[in-house]
């Protein structure tokens, strides 16, 4: 299961068994023991007897921002009354849930986004490639001007590739973006190495053809 | 909204339209030392563009930064609504209660702040409720306050409802702006190259000067195209 939903459910429980009547701490303990990370930390904190806010300082503030809500919930339950934390509370992770869910859903969508961007990323670096490679010798088709060699648009157009799947990466791939960078120049690399014996082929001379 | 979100941060129009004048003016030297003369006719064009997206992105800020503070306000505006409801229930004090309340959101920090201290210095909760909640830019947070002063019991479904109703929004602004995005991380490049075939245009400066315009046109467009990205 999703640790954030985990440990949403987990506090969830708390404040149920709170709202029950029983002592924060208590349920904390229970839910929180068999955890991971800052859960366990928090469950060992109270067992060896600091307050619940102290206790859940560091849940607070590492954990996802549902739970961390939640966590702060508990954590004003000494300025208040924990039955009534815990029955205001579960109405509360019910929505809290629902957002976690919703994250989840949204966390599935990026990763279609990122491999959409990789695709992407891996055309341009085709289509860049077969411009750069075969493009000067279609553009200078005019009889009598000096044909540019076909390898002088490749560093540039490496380098508007990567720029390109750079950007494209951050927006879609986050801190990914340099598989999209390594993507679209690889691609490149292959399409430019494939195109260019095309672009060195010798000219015919139309006139002479009968 | 966007005069609302000047007025939200405090901003005079005057201020934010220098500011952005003096940015895109700034850009248009920038870009044109950057591009020198490989656009040719194209130049002043392709200055003015880029002026005017200037300009645009800094006029666009106060509402970027405002729409974010308000889904954040929102979204803990559920957990001010259910803790202050239990606190309120035990002690049955509005003052207690609106000295007790904590917020980790840093403004809506700062409201409850300014609520405990013109509480503490005598004031009516309502009146200092409603002085602070005025200033705060989701209208959950802002009820989930008044809740406190008006000693009523209430759910804290508007957050939810806020925050799911900014979310959808971003979201639909997201599949707007996604494919403008990635038609012009994949066409700049492109465009650019043709230019540089068409115009035979193959010195190693031309090339640098055609690479540095196809940056700042992706440059422009990621901050146009980013507004909501943090939304979700």
């Amino acid at each position: 299961m999703n640790p954030d939903l985990s440990m949403v459910l987990s506090l969830r429980r708390v404040l149920e068994s709170a709202a029950e009547g029983k002592g924060m701490a208590r349920g904390l303990i229970e839910q929180l023991r068999g955890t991971s990370g800052a859960g366990s930390e928090a469950a060992r904190m109270l067992l060896l007897g600091y307050p619940i806010p102290i206790s859940l300082r560091l849940l607070e503030q590492t954990s996802s921002q549902e739970a961390a809500m939640l966590a702060s919930l508990i954590i004003s339950t000494p300025r208040s009354s924990a039955t009534l934390v815990g029955t205001s509370g579960k109405a509360l992770a019910d929505t809290l849930e629902r957002w976690v869910k919703l994250r989840e859903n949204w966390k599935l969508e990026q990763k279609v986004l990122r491999f959409r961007s990789l695709i992407t990323s891996a055309v341009l670096g085709a289509v860049t490639a077969i411009m750069a490679t075969l493009g000067p010798v279609v553009g200078s088709l005019s009889f009598g001007t000096s044909q540019p060699r076909a390898g002088d648009l490749l560093p540039a157009a490496a380098v508007m590739v990567a720029v390109s799947s750079l950007m494209l990466g951050l927006y879609m791939s986050g801190r990914r973006f340099p598989v999209n960078v390594a993507v679209s120049l690889v691609v490149f690399g292959l399409v430019s190495a494939i195109a260019a014996p095309l672009a060195t082929l010798p000219s015919v001379v139309f006139w002479g053809v009968k | 909204m966007r005069a609302a979100s000047y007025d939200r941060l405090g901003i005079s129009i005057l201020r934010i339209l220098a500011v952005g004048a003096s940015a895109s003016l700034a850009a248009m030297v920038g870009a044109s030392l950057a591009l020198g003369g490989v656009m040719g006719e194209g130049t002043v064009p392709t200055l003015l563009v880029i002026g005017a997206l200037v300009f645009y992105i800094v006029l666009s800020a106060p509402r970027r930064i405002v729409d974010g503070r308000r889904l954040a306000q929102s979204r803990e505006a559920v957990i001010l609504s259910a803790a202050s409801l239990a606190c309120l229930n035990v002690t049955r004090s509005r003052a207690r209660t609106a000295l007790m309340m904590r917020s980790r959101d840093p403004s809506l920090s700062k409201a409850l702040k300014e609520i405990g201290r013109r509480v503490l210095l005598g004031s009516r909760v309502e009146s200092a409720v409603s002085g602070s909640s005025s200033g705060l830019e989701s209208y959950s947070a802002a009820t989930a306050l008044q809740g406190v002063a008006a000693l009523t019991s209430r759910s804290f479904d508007a957050g939810d409802e806020e925050t799911r109703g900014l979310s959808a929004s971003s979201e639909l602004s997201r599949e707007t702006k996604l494919p403008i995005f990635m038609t012009a991380c994949l066409f700049s490049p492109i465009m650019l190259l043709l230019y540089a075939i068409f115009s035979r245009t193959y010195a190693p400066q031309s090339l640098a000067e055609l690479v540095a315009l196809e940056f700042i046109i992706l440059d422009l467009t990621y901050y146009m195209s980013s507004g909501e990205k943090e939304a979700a």
